[in-house]
């Protein structure tokens, strides 16, 4: 995919932010996630190794694929059972899948997400479904879609599309010949 | 003739606890839409269901990366069509979190009074349905002849009865018509007493009892861990409602109650919904009383939206639990990535588990209280 104009993938500098802002038309919201007790508390749990990242109105942390798994189980174990959902997203110019996992409670309703990269060319991560069951779903469809496997998991099929289909639809490098109108525009 | 064959033919043969697989669906009047289930069977006992979904996906999220915030909205109605307002208010929250904009008083009050219109003719349609499912035809019709009264308030102020794409980023689209008020009043008015009729027409109904109480029983536990939300989830004893646990819109301004119930059977979700009704009527009432009578219904937005670098999330609950969107945006008109939380699809996963050891017939009854939509479930 011949794609001039790069993704933004790096949003962890403010700086950049602005700079982006002035570009287009719209004004940012106000980010005030330093401060934020919410991203303090969730970082307590996390320890050092979680990166706070500012961009946008969803409060993320960026954690290294190796220790998904047992920050997950952290957070679980601290009171977060209710996971949203689990997705991707393709980046093809950086090389990388993103991870995301939208974690929330079922107290307060509070939540944030969680991501981190994947290589594009071995997507393999290991499943959460063992602490959220509600995962398996959720990562069937990401196999499905994406063509990112998940280790240990109990049951990967794909849960979408036929299960002769081939490629995967969310990635932005996949071509249907039959629907040309499922384009971005640009690309 | 063989000896063999003979000796099989005269003996009781093929005991009925062998196992079997038969299809329900994709075209089955219980499924509610196009679902599969793949049913594992001894005789008339179930001893495990596989849901094959996919058979109306439309892969909107991958539309999404083309169109722009506002062509989108029109496809959040085709997702849960019986939620579409919600899902309008959801996407609608999105893009105003991204772009930092609040809309005006009086939108914020007309969302809140359509999507609570629209909740109310979702378990309208629900009761009817489900009593369909089990075998009384006279609630189908009763449901629909209320349906109409509020499908009739959509159609005069959106001019649309299903998909309304009604509530858009920056408030609603329009000014509804003069009529509007009195309409919504006058249903009101109609309307609660006739929950009451619904409930002498077929909660008592010994039939329903029979076939619902401590049918198919969610616990809490598993409710939260499949990430059940909405009725299913409040039937199993968990309060929790995004209407009260974490506030949109104006929804902190009224008084209502949550519709929890502890059994976690299909009868929980039954008195859940009739009383999620009556509740939606309360909130109407106090809406149109607090709403100011006029003022501005949309912000003004810039011509091209562009969703800003990063990550944005919002969500709401819709009739069936909570429906969510999640955007990547790089600063272009169109969003780099989407995705979309439904209720469904979730609420679905539960199922299989709770099935197990009821029969055939208690499928229809669970998967009815479970209350599907299945374009919601393939987006």
């Amino acid at each position: 995919m011949k794609n001039t104009d790069k993704p933004r993938t790096d949003y962890a500098q403010a700086s950049d932010l602005t700079s982006e802002a002035k570009q287009g038309a719209v004004e940012l919201p106000k980010n005030d996630l330093q401060g934020n007790s919410l991203a303090s508390a969730v970082l307590a749990i996390l320890g050092p190794e979680a990166k706070l990242e500012a961009a946008g109105s969803e409060i993320t942390f960026r954690v290294p694929a190796t220790q998904l798994h047992d920050f997950c189980q952290r957070l679980k174990d601290a009171g977060w059972d209710f996971l949203v959902f689990v997705t991707a997203v393709d980046f093809p110019d950086q090389d990388a899948f993103e991870l995301v996992y939208e974690i929330s409670n079922y107290k307060d309703a509070q939540h944030f997400c969680l991501v981190t990269n994947i290589p594009r060319n071995e997507p393999v991560i290991r499943t959460v479904s063992d602490i959220w069951r509600t995962a398996e779903w959720h990562e069937r469809e990401v196999y499905d879609l994406f063509g990112i496997r998940f280790d240990s998991h109990p049951d990967l099929r794909r849960i979408l599309l036929d299960d002769t289909w081939k490629g995967y639809p969310l990635r932005k490098d996949y071509k249907d010949e039959l629907h040309e109108m499922i384009r971005r525009p640009g690309s | 003739m063989n000896n063999d064959v003979k000796s099989e033919v005269s003996q009781p043969q093929a005991p009925y606890y062998d196992e079997m697989f038969i299809n329900m669906g994709p075209q089955h009047p219980s499924t509610h839409g196009v679902l599969r289930l793949v049913v594992k069977l001894a005789g008339e006992t179930v001893l495990g269901v596989s849901p094959h979904m996919g058979y109306v996906h439309r892969s909107i999220e991958k539309m999404g990366e083309t169109l722009s915030p506002m062509q989108f909205i029109h496809l959040t109605s085709r997702l849960d069509y019986l939620s579409a307002h919600m899902n309008n208010w959801a996407w609608a929250m999105l893009v105003e979190k991204a772009l930092g904009i609040k809309p005006p008083e009086r939108a914020e009050y007309l969302r809140v009074i359509m999507a609570e219109l629209t909740r109310i003719a979702s378990h309208q349609l629900w009761w009817g349905v489900f009593g369909m499912d089990l075998g009384a035809f006279t609630p189908f019709l009763y449901a629909f002849r209320d349906r109409e009264k509020i499908n009739d308030i959509f159609e005069k102020t959106c001019g649309s009865r299903l998909t309304m794409h009604y509530i858009c980023p920056g408030g609603v689209f329009e000014e509804p018509d003069a009529e509007f008020e009195s309409d919504v009043r006058s249903f009101i008015k109609y309307f609660a007493p006739v929950i009451d009729e619904y409930e002498r027409l077929l909660s008592g109904n010994i039939i329903i009892q029979e076939r619902t109480r401590g049918v198919g029983v969610l616990p809490a536990d598993r409710a939260k861990a499949y990430g059940c939300t909405g009725p299913v989830l409040r039937a199993s004893g968990v309060d929790y409602d995004l209407r009260k646990v974490q506030p949109y819109g104006v929804y902190n301004r009224f008084e209502f109650k949550t519709a929890v119930a502890n059994e976690g059977d299909s009868w929980a979700r039954y008195k859940v919904r009739l009383e999620e009704m009556r509740q939606s009527l309360e909130i109407i009432r106090q809406a149109l009383d607090q709403m100011p009578k006029d003022g501005p219904v949309r912000e003004k937005l810039p011509s091209v939206i562009k969703i800003p670098p990063g990550r944005y999330f919002a969500r709401a609950e819709a009739a069936r639990g909570e429906i969510a969107f999640f955007v990547v945006g790089d600063g272009k008109p169109v969003p780099w990535r989407l995705k979309i939380r439904s209720p469904n699809f979730s609420n679905l996963q539960a199922f299989p588990e709770i099935i197990r050891g009821w029969r055939v017939a208690d499928i229809v009854t669970v998967l009815s209280t479970f209350d599907i939509v299945v374009p919601d479930i393939d987006r």
